[in-house]
């Protein structure tokens, strides 16, 4: 038992000094005026730790109250994630209105479908449930960054390497928090304490890649410039296009009618 | 283990490939309205088509097998399927360039309409497949008349969609232009 508590506590220890770390480039790069629901995040997360540590503590490891006080946390924990992906799919989409306009409906449809399609595959057992929602909210968090990314892809939209980061650090962590949180309900007494460790080490390497593009990042980079056209020159282009599709379009149709009539 | 779990384990490993595929570097060359622009003025493959379509049509080449030559024929329609394929690579080269235009004029677009965007998405995955279907049917020597007709269609409706997204766009430019020399107009003769 007080082994148990240990690891858990070097876990502890390990993953809020990593948060930590992350948190001070956060601020010496100054990233949390341009990142400030992911800042925020991270510091939700150092708070929950020393939170949970406390609680382990006075009321031991394996106690209701530290389950309740744990999962209650985790829930503002996972708000937390969900606004600050949300942030990151803003600062990639929102310069290009059109798209972005597209994209947020497509990206709610997206977390929706998938957070119906969990609750409705999860389990009925009450003591289940926080674990239920954990994996929905992950594999809706997951979804939602591949949506994302692939809504950049197909549009050819810039993205800089802390945002990329950010993405891939919070599908990867998601996508382990899935496969973990679906083996420890197949197996979830003997499973515990690997399930402990499993997580903790997914969120560290998320947290390696983070504090990697954030020392990377620097002021001095060129920064997300949106594509703006003169309005003049709008006209101008779009008039042009218009000229060139049309004569494009024209040639198609005769040789489409040419093939009719033979 | 039950089959629910089994779902979430593989949808999670399905998520993460997606991912691996989505952060791969594009292959993207056209990135400005300037290359776009290039792109469309170049020399259009379409007029070929006839030819082409003429040249694979197994009546075109029966004259020889009727005069006693064969192998000539069966070497006459391996390369003329050959060629068929490199006209092929054209038109899918040009088909690309058109969604690339459709794609920078959507960032530049103030809105999109979701279904037109879908359909293009749909259409871009037919004219995919289809490409690669017409690819075998021609490495196989079989008659690829109506597959050619079909993309053509394809490549027809793009330019169609895009013309109707760029004379939206144009619209709103020249109303915003109408809008600014109205409203330079009337702060003249306030002053």
């Amino acid at each position: 038992m007080s082994e148990t508590l240990n690891l858990r506590n070097l876990e502890l220890a390990v993953t809020t000094i990593t948060e930590l770390i992350l948190f001070v480039y956060l601020v010496r790069r100054k990233l949390y005026r341009s990142h400030p629901l992911f800042s925020a995040y991270i510091l939700i997360v150092i708070l929950q730790n020393v939170l949970v540590a406390v609680t382990y503590g006075i009321w031991g490891f394996q106690s209701f109250r530290a389950w309740l006080i744990y999962w209650i946390s985790q829930i503002l924990v996972e708000t937390a994630r969900f606004v600050a992906v949300v942030e990151v799919a803003r600062r990639i989409l929102s310069p290009f209105s059109g798209i972005w306009a597209l994209g947020r409906r497509v990206l709610l449809a997206t977390a929706g479908g998938v957070l119906v399609y969990a609750a409705l595959l999860s389990g009925e057992y009450w003591y289940k449930l926080p674990l239920n929602v954990d994996r929905g909210a992950g594999l809706a968090v997951a979804a939602v960054i591949v949506a994302l990314l692939l809504f950049a892809r197909y549009y050819g939209l810039p993205m800089d390497h802390l945002d990329r980061s950010l993405c891939v650090g919070f599908c990867l962590y998601s996508c382990f928090c899935v496969i973990n949180d679906s083996l420890l309900e197949k197996w979830v007494t003997s499973y515990l304490n690997f399930w402990g460790f499993l997580f903790v080490l997914t969120f560290l390497a998320s947290l390696f890649l983070w504090i990697g593009a954030a020392r990377a990042y620097s002021e001095t980079a060129p920064s997300r410039v949106p594509v703006i056209v003169p309005k003049e020159l709008y006209g101008k282009l779009s008039s042009e296009l218009n000229l060139r599709l049309r004569l494009l379009n024209e040639h198609l149709n005769q040789l489409l009618n040419s093939g009719e009539q033979r | 283990m039950n089959v629910t779990i089994i779902l979430f384990i593989l949808l999670a490993v399905l998520l993460l490939g997606a991912l691996v595929w989505a952060t791969r570097p594009p292959k993207r060359r056209l990135v400005s309205i300037n290359d776009v622009l290039t792109a469309l003025s170049e020399e259009r493959h379409y007029s070929r088509l006839p030819q082409i379509l003429q040249a694979l049509r197994p009546e075109d080449t029966a004259f020889l097998r009727a005069r006693g030559f064969a192998p000539l024929r069966r070497r006459i329609r391996s390369e003329r399927g050959r060629i068929a394929l490199l006209y092929l690579d054209c038109l899918q080269e040009e088909y690309e360039k058109l969604l690339e235009a459709s794609r920078v004029v959507a960032a530049m677009a103030p809105e999109l309409v979701a279904l037109d965007e879908a359909e293009r998405f749909k259409l871009n995955l037919r004219f995919a497949l289809g490409c690669r279907y017409l690819r075998w049917k021609l490495r196989l020597g079989l008659e690829p008349w109506r597959g050619f007709g079909l993309l053509s269609e394809m490549t027809s409706g793009m330019a169609l969609r895009l013309e109707v997204a760029t004379s939206q766009i144009g619209e709103r430019a020249a109303l915003s232009l109408a809008f600014s020399s109205i409203l330079k107009e009337r702060d003249s003769g306030t002053r």
